[in-house]
């Protein structure tokens, strides 16, 4: 009762002063606005200490992350998805050619257009137990490449970047095969080069790559001619790589088939062997290729096959192809043998040894021939992942209009992979 | 004189096929290929490889 008496004596007398009433409403005022300026840094207080809880949170979960990566010996990475398998490898070809053309002598440091330089990047993920999804990137960097080296250029020759060899997407299903497209192999490419010596780092049936951008000299009058080693030798080896969609059964009892579509109506189909036959491990391949598309239309049917007597170490192979050129009349033609004999002489490493003949014939003019023969020996480091080689070779070519000088070559190297 | 060169050819070939031992074909590479096997930087694989 008194409280109420109180009260209602301090509003009477409020009321009965109106300046002491207005001096409390600015003061209450002043309050209110104070009020609201505390509960909006409270606000700001709040946001902040949530968003530094936050961040403590993604730290902790990125150090767990980078410790994890870290005990497994991964990479600091993280993939968009998972399960996806990626894979980095590459080699480094280097040598030293020495050449011979009959007048002048040379020396070339080189990368060994037999197996250029290169990096490759795949990438694979299983769709499911049956199917895989893939990329291949694969791209070269060749300086003083032999098949650009010639007596007239002896240094800084060849594409100061990458040149792309593969870059493709591919699907693979156990029961289906392989549906491929981009740029790579097609069917036909590779279908000349079946090789079981193990020295094609140094040799093999494409000849040319060991010394092909040399000039032919004429004997008569001494000069160089425009004659290159790459233009009157090859392996007529299908469509090569190129821009394409390929399709590969899959094996069956060691055979199978692969076609693919080129641009400018070309398009090829190869068969493809590989096995052990008892002591004999065998691989082989044949193709017909077709470009109808472009001037100079051609077919090309080749193919090569190549034995190892496993407990021997002894291998033989063969390769032979002819391309039919419309509007010319020679059919180019080429036929390859090797012997080879490879062994564990050392616990560090195989060594391999072979010779090779070479013949080819109506590559320039219709009555032309060459003729080449070449000597390997290969030796692996496998512990770092190298090859130490030698080789030798001598090309001799002739028409009936003129007479060429025979040209030699030796070269040493290395390729490692990394 | 040809008799005994071929002779000797042959037993200095069968001599050195017993020398060594057989090779692996698995470890034989394509031509114009990376070879398979360990590289330099790389295990058995022959590969960088890392699974996401």
């Amino acid at each position: 009762m008194k409280r109420i008496l109180f009260g209602a004596s301090a509003a009477a007398l409020l009321l009965a002063t109106p300046g002491l009433a207005q001096s409390n409403a600015e003061v209450m005022r002043q309050l209110q606005a104070m009020q609201a300026q505390i509960e909006a840094l409270k606000a700001e207080v709040d946001s902040a200490k949530a968003e530094a809880a936050a961040a403590r949170t993604q730290s902790a979960a990125a150090e767990t992350k980078v410790t994890a990566a870290t005990a497994e010996g991964g990479a600091l990475v993280s993939g968009g998805k998972t399960g996806v398998r990626v894979s980095l490898s590459g080699q480094v070809n280097r040598g030293v050619l020495f050449t011979d053309d009959g007048d002048s002598t040379d020396a070339f440091f080189v990368d060994n257009d037999n197996s250029s330089t290169r990096i490759r990047i795949l990438g694979e993920a299983d769709y499911d137990e049956n199917t895989t999804i893939g990329t291949n990137i694969e791209v070269q960097f060749e300086s003083n490449s032999t098949a650009d080296v010639n007596q007239n250029s002896k240094r800084n020759v060849g594409n100061d970047n990458f040149t792309q060899r593969k870059l493709e997407l591919y699907v693979d299903n156990k029961q289906l095969g392989r549906l491929t497209l981009g740029q790579g192999d097609t069917a036909s490419n590779g279908t000349s080069e079946q090789d079981l010596s193990g020295t094609t780092v140094i040799g093999y049936s494409g000849v040319t790559d060991f010394a092909g951008g040399l000039f032919v000299r004429d004997s008569n009058t001494n000069a160089l001619t425009g004659l290159t080693i790459n233009k009157v030798t090859s392996n007529l080896d299908g469509l090569s790589r190129d821009d394409r969609i390929r399709y590969d059964t899959p094996k069956f009892s060691g055979f199978s088939l692969a076609t693919s579509a080129v641009a400018d109506d070309r398009y090829d189909v190869a068969l493809f062997y590989g096995d052990r036959l008892g002591d004999v491990e065998v691989r082989g391949a044949v193709s017909y290729a077709s470009a109808s598309g472009t001037a100079n239309a051609f077919d090309i049917v080749n193919g090569s096959v190549s034995a190892l007597h496993v407990p021997s170490g002894v291998s033989a192979t063969f390769a032979a192809g002819t391309r039919d050129t419309d509007n010319q009349d020679n059919d180019t033609s080429f036929y390859y043998g090797k012997l080879g004999y490879q062994t564990n002489f050392f616990d560090f490493g195989k060594t391999a040894i072979s010779a090779d003949l070479y013949y080819g014939e109506e590559f320039v003019t219709a009555d032309d021939e060459t003729f080449s023969v070449g000597l390997q020996l290969v030796q692996n480091i496998k512990k770092v992942g190298a090859e130490l080689y030698g080789g030798f070779r001598l090309y001799d070519y002739d028409d009936s209009a003129t007479d060429y000088e025979t040209l030699y070559g030796v070269m040493v190297g290395a390729r490692v992979k990394f | 004189m040809r008799k005994a060169l071929t002779g000797l050819t042959l037993v200095a070939a069968l001599a050195l096929a017993a020398c060594g031992r057989p090779v692996d074909p698995a470890t034989i590479g394509g031509a114009d290929e990376i070879p398979p096997g360990p590289g330099l930087l790389t295990g058995p694989s022959g590969e960088l490889s890392h699974t996401f």
